[in-house]
């Protein structure tokens, strides 16, 4: 039982004094930015990444995990108070989550969001543990082809819920590809796209490009569209959910963690996915769909245990397959690879102690942020009626000493300007860039698998058709498609989320 | 005469058009070998020609269907927030964190609709005094306060 004994020697080393201080900074760090719309992980991360250099590995990555999943929960806080998503994927939580903030109902709504958040991450920890091992060995199995097709799964996955047009969606997608061909090519060494600067041989750097799209791109647009913002008039009267929530809302707590925990093993999947497609499946499944929209128990339950699994099952690809899912994750490999650990399935065999410590301080993690959460919410309310002058200067300010200390570099904060740039006409022109992130993480993967596959099977294309778990993947992706471009879902696709608009 | 009916979805298809002529403009030299042995130019230029297909398709979408009308364009939180960044690039290396933040926080303050000057200088100064406490003196990043030479032997 390697597993079991992996395991708890993981949660000795969560409980050791230093990495439990570091769990509980991050799961604050991750509330806090989680209930403040307008700053979300990946900006936190990259932002925090250059302190992590002087960080034992150990409690860097517990920190950085904390961050992401406690992000889930605070941005729970801010749907259901103020109908604004604190994170993209609270987005349908708002749906019903304000609907009962207004009958009333926050106290039971909140309590629910995290309750079920909880459970959701002691079940997906559980199926990390169990399921982790297992994948390890079977990814060893994983040829270029399998890769390949993993990757492409991913990237499709990634659209589903993209907002409007497919094929801009689409178009976000090659054009992370190409940016991430900037720079030397790994295979030939040749100099691609670089323009004949000379930093950029060294390849486009991340950090830069997440911070310039989410962070900068996003202030430029808030304060373009000063929108007032809603006060919380809701009262809280009490927190505890009655015994007929309770009753409604444990089904949809499972159902959203076993999806949750399924979906985020998909690059591509994690909070955001699972958090949407929870909520489309209780509506489905429920006996009295009306209710939806209107204050549905369900509805908040779902889709807030959903994406806790999600966010946690995410690093699954990582340790198993050394693929970074979505952006946060992406961020957390370079954590790794900064202390020298190559993400991947030998992770487990060769830092037990970093694979097994950041798994078990997930339990430990989620037990406080309910407790950060719950009580504490009062002060996180506050928070939200700090105004948006005296915070974005702040967030500007952390971005450039994040950007500019992670290698000393000038020229890395001028590619956050031209990034921010870039972004903002994204954004204006409704695109949506996180496809963008995600594919310019996997770019320079996804065409060195490419190479390798069809430079094995001689050119023939077969290749990716033959090799079974290959062929599966990319049945998969075209059934994805086909669903995309069926009319009959695409338009149930709208009206599902017509109230969040 | 054909109409733009989404404009947005026009300049979004010759966006994803120009950067995709960019890219093979880029990579004409390159070598782009075969199907089972390609060269560095071989993925970025299938990525190219997918992308300008799309391009195209989004582009001749916003002919045909209409959409949402385009926001008013203000010039001036875009202008101004860069600015406050371009500020940074500029001074962080020659005047410190403290004054260049303090410089930071001011161009970014002017970004707002109705800009509150003593606010922004009282802001200014928290946030690069806690910036300076917290990132060089607390976790030792490896940047100066001040200027070189002041308060410096």
């Amino acid at each position: 039982m390697t597993t079991i004994e992996g395991f708890l020697n993981g949660l000795l080393v969560a409980l050791q004094w230093g990495n439990l201080f570091y769990c509980f900074v991050g799961a604050l760090i991750g509330t806090l930015i989680g209930v403040l719309p307008g700053i979300g992980p990946v900006a936190t991360i990259a932002m925090l990444l250059p302190m992590t250099f002087y960080m034992a590995p150990v409690p860097a990555l517990i920190m950085l995990a904390g961050i992401f999943y406690g992000a889930q929960y605070g941005g729970s806080t801010t749907a259901i108070l103020v109908n604004l998503p604190g994170e993209n994927s609270a987005v349908v939580t708002c749906l019903d989550g304000y609907q009962m903030a207004r009958k009333g109902r926050a106290g039971p709504a909140l309590a629910v969001a995290a309750l079920g958040s909880l459970f959701a991450g002691m079940f997906a920890t559980a199926f990390i543990v169990l399921l982790a091992p297992p994948l390890a060995k079977f990814a060893l199995a994983f040829g270029a082809a399998e890769y390949f097709a993993l990757m492409v799964l991913g990237l499709f996955a990634a659209i589903v819920l993209a907002h409007g047009s497919i094929l801009k969606a689409l178009g976000m997608i090659t054009l992370g590809l190409l940016l991430s061909m900037v720079g030397t090519d790994l295979s030939s060494g040749a100099i691609r796209f670089t323009f004949g600067i000379q930093e950029l041989t060294d390849r486009l750097d991340f950090v830069p490009l997440a911070m310039g799209v989410f962070a900068v791109a996003e202030v430029i647009r808030n304060l373009e569209n000063p929108e007032a913002r809603q006060t919380i008039t809701t009262k809280f009267r009490d927190l505890w959910p009655t015994r007929d929530d309770f009753r409604r809302s444990w089904p949809a707590v499972l159902r959203g963690s076993v999806l949750g925990s399924f979906l985020g093993l998909l690059p591509g999947g994690g909070a955001m996915l699972s958090s949407f497609a929870a909520y489309s499946i209780e509506k489905r499944l429920s006996k009295e769909p009306e209710r939806f929209g209107q204050g549905a128990v369900e509805g908040v339950a779902a889709p807030e245990s959903a994406n806790n699994a999600g966010a946690q099952t995410s690093f699954v690809p990582l340790l198993t397959l050394g693929i970074p899912g979505n952006a946060t994750i992406a961020l957390m490999a370079g954590a790794m690879m900064i202390h020298g650990v190559q993400p991947g399935p030998q992770v487990m065999s060769s830092n037990p102690d970093l694979f097994w410590g950041v798994i078990a301080s997930m339990i430990l993690g989620n037990f406080m942020l309910v407790v950060i959460n719950l009580p504490l919410v009062f002060i996180w309310v506050k928070l939200l009626s700090v105004p948006y002058r005296l915070f974005y200067p702040a967030i500007l300010v952390f971005c450039c000493i994040g950007v500019y200390t992670l290698n000393y570099a000038v020229f890395d904060v001028l590619m956050m300007i031209v990034f921010g740039f870039m972004g903002y006409l994204l954004l204006r022109w409704k695109f949506e860039p996180a496809p963008l992130l995600l594919a310019f993480i996997l770019g320079p993967m996804l065409e060195d698998n490419f190479r390798r596959a069809l430079n094995i099977s001689d050119g023939d294309f077969m290749i990716f058709i033959e090799r079974p778990i290959s062929a599966t993947l990319l049945v998969i992706t075209v059934l994805l498609a086909g669903l995309m471009v069926l009319p009959a879902l695409r338009k149930k696709r709208q009206t599902t989320f017509t109230e969040e608009a | 005469m054909l109409r733009m009916r989404n404009r947005n979805d026009v300049y979004a298809g010759l966006f994803l058009i120009g950067v995709a002529i960019v890219f093979i403009w880029q990579g004409w030299g390159l070598y782009v070998g075969t199907l089972d042995e390609m060269g560095p130019g071989y993925f970025p230029n299938l990525l190219s020609v997918l992308q300008i297909l799309l391009g195209s398709a989004v582009f001749a979408g916003g002919f045909s269907k209409a959409g949402e009308l385009p926001e008013a364009f203000r010039p001036r939180p875009l202008i101004l927030v860069l600015a406050s960044i371009g500020f940074f690039c500029l001074t962080i290396e020659h005047l410190g964190l403290f004054l260049s933040l303090f410089g930071v926080v001011m161009i970014a303050g002017l970004a707002q609709q109705r800009a509150q000057h003593v606010h922004n200088v009282i802001l200014a100064i928290a946030l690069a005094f806690f910036s300076a406490l917290i990132f060089v003196k607390g976790l030792s990043l490896q940047m100066t306060i001040w200027p070189a030479g002041l308060l410096q032997p």
